[in-house]
């Protein structure tokens, strides 16, 4: 929409940021008469370029250079076991650099504009205003395909429980998280200042319901919050291909988790197939190391689920868990590894 | 007549000096301040083939 483009005149006294004329951070000729010549050398993404801001934001612009946000190096790290280290080598050079880093955040695309989907933006946000946050016009596009839909409701199920409280993101992540420590994480879960449910949720286990207590006491390091509150399907991604993108169904999954081996937790379908580059000629000699299915952190939570409800939706009924005929087809090897074979309940106690 | 046309170009002297300095009349918001002439001069995006993953 050209709206999206209009830049509201009242900011323009007002904000600093326009003091020295649009030119300062968009080049272009400012005396070009016609739309061509104005936009001759003209920068459509002056925050990628963190000098833009570095120069009265030093601080920000120094961390968020090391940020998973700036860097996407989770991605990388996310499938790099799968190739030998040739196919590394040319998975950084024809895929990481044009594919995968080019969905980095710009500054810009948390305070000013709402970063584009497909190729389709709806814009400056609030006329080139800087904005501190808008969860919905920035967050929500990134993080569109599964966490936000995902947490509203509009997935499918009840909203998170958490939305309904008018909570949004930035009540639970923080902004070092956003702008980065100034260490260079290579995985989100290294962050140190990633949320946990319970920094919050600080008397689990001493509620007067005696099966609440129960839940939660009995749980500890061995299932996670999610494998119970999660309340609805969520978005399961396959066949992710560079040249035609992936497809996406509904599902809820549970099994171990791939990373410690050991609680059971909510899995999700990652898109990542064994043809998945082979448009760039790699193979991914070893695909097999990794398993299709990682632990998620569903932002769907509710505090009654089906597994609240019954204790026997895991203990006897195994729903929703991982099942050998339920293993994605010609799937890596190392999924029948978190296939998690429940006990009952122990009687005595 | 003469001082009349002294004091327009005086003026359009003072608009193009400013135009550098402040934002306040670049040729840029000419038309970005314009929901007229941006509604003329927009050109709609191809549709691209990928969609939000994260
Ligand atoms: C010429 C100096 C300068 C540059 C360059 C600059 N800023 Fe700022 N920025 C400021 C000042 C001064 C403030 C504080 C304004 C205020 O408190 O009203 C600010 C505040 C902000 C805020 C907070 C707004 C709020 O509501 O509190 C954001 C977000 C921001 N800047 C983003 C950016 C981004 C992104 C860039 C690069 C594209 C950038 N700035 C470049 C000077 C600058
Ligand atoms: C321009 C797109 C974009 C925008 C805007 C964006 N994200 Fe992200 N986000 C990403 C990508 C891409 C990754 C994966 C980075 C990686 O490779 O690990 C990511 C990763 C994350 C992570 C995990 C990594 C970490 O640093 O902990 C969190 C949490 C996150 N985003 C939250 C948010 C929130 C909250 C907002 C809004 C304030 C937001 N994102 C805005 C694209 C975006
Ligand atoms: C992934 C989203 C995201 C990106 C990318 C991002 N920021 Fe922010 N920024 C935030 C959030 C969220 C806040 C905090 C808003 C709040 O506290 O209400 C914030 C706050 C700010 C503020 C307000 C001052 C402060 O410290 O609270 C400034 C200035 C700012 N950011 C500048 C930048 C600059 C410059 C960049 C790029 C170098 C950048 N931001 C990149 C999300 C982002
Ligand atoms: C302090 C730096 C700064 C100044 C000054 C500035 N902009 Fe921007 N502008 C940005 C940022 C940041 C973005 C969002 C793109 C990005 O992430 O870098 C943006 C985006 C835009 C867009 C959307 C571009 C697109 O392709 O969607 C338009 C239009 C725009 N600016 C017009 C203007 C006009 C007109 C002025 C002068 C009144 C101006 N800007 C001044 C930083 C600036
Ligand atoms: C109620 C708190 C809460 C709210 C609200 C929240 N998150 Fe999260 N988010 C978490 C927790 C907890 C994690 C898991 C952190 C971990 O264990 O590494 C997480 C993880 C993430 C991740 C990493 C996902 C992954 O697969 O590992 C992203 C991206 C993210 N959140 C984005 C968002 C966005 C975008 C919003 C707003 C729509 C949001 N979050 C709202 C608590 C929250
Ligand atoms: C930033 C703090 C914060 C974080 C982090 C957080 N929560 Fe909450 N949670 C809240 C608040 C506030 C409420 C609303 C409490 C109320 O209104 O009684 C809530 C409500 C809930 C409820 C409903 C309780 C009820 O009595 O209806 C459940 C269940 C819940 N959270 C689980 C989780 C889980 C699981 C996580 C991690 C994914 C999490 N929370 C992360 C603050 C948080
Ligand atoms: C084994 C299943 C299970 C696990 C694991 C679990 N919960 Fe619960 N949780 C329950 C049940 C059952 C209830 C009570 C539901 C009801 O009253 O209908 C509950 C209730 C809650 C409530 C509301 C408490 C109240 O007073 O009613 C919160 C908040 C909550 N859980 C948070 C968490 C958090 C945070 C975690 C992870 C640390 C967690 N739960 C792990 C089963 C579980
Ligand atoms: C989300 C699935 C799930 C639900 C729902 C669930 N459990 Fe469990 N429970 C587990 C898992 C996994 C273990 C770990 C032992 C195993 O693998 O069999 C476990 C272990 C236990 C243990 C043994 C603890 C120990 O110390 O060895 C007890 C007792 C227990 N659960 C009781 C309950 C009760 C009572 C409820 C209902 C309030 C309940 N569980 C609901 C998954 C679940």
């Amino acid at each position: 929409m050209y709206k999206g483009y209009l830049v509201d005149k009242n900011l323009l006294a007002k904000d600093p940021h326009f003091a020295m004329g649009c030119k300062f951070c968009h080049k272009g000729d400012e005396n070009g008469g016609t739309k061509e010549s104005a936009h001759k050398n003209l920068v459509k993404r002056p925050s990628d370029n963190l000098k833009t801001c570095s120069m009265c934001h030093r601080q920000i612009a120094d961390t968020y250079g090391k940020s998973l946000h700036y860097t996407t190096i989770g991605q990388r790290q996310g499938v790099m076991k799968r190739f030998s280290s040739e196919e590394l080598k040319q998975f950084d050079e024809k895929v990481f650099q044009q594919s995968c880093r080019s969905c980095h955040a710009s500054c810009g695309g948390c305070h000013v504009k709402a970063p584009a989907v497909g190729g389709i933006s709806i814009g400056l946000i609030q006329g080139h205003k800087f904005i501190k946050k808008d969860e919905g016009k920035t967050c929500a596009f990134c993080h569109g395909g599964r966490v936000y839909p995902e947490y509203t409701g509009e997935y499918g199920g009840k909203p998170d429980v958490h939305y309904q409280k008018g909570m949004l993101c930035m009540d639970c992540h923080k902004k070092s998280d956003m702008h980065g420590d100034g260490t260079a994480y290579l995985s989100k879960q290294d962050v140190k200042d990633r949320p946990a449910c319970t920094n919050c949720h600080r008397t689990l286990g001493q509620e007067a319901k005696l099966t609440t207590r129960a839940a939660h006491t009995r749980h500890t390091g061995k299932v996670t919050c999610y494998g119970c509150h999660s309340s609805a399907e969520y978005r399961q991604c396959s066949n992710c291909h560079l040249d035609t993108g992936s497809t996406a169904k509904p599902g809820f999954l549970l099994g171990l988790n791939p990373r410690d081996g050991k609680t059971l937790t909510t899995l999700r379908l990652i898109p990542t197939v064994r043809d998945s580059f082979k448009h760039a000629g790699i193979a991914m000699s070893n695909y097999d190391s990794l398993p299709n299915y990682w632990n998620t952190p569903a932002h769907n939570i509710r505090k009654r689920t089906d597994r609240t409800r019954s204790c026997d939706a895991c203990h006897t009924d195994k729903a929703g868990f991982l099942t050998r005929e339920g293993l994605f087809e010609k799937g890596s090897k190392a999924n029948e590894g978190l296939i998690y074979n429940i006990k009952p309940i122990p009687i005595h106690k | 007549m003469k001082t009349k046309l002294a004091l327009f170009s005086a003026l359009l002297l003072f608009l193009a000096a400013s135009s550098t300095v402040a934002a306040g009349k670049s040729g840029c918001l000419t038309c970005h301040t314009s929901d007229a002439t941006l509604k003329l001069l927009y050109k709609p995006p191809a549709m691209g083939a990928s969609e939000g993953e994260g």
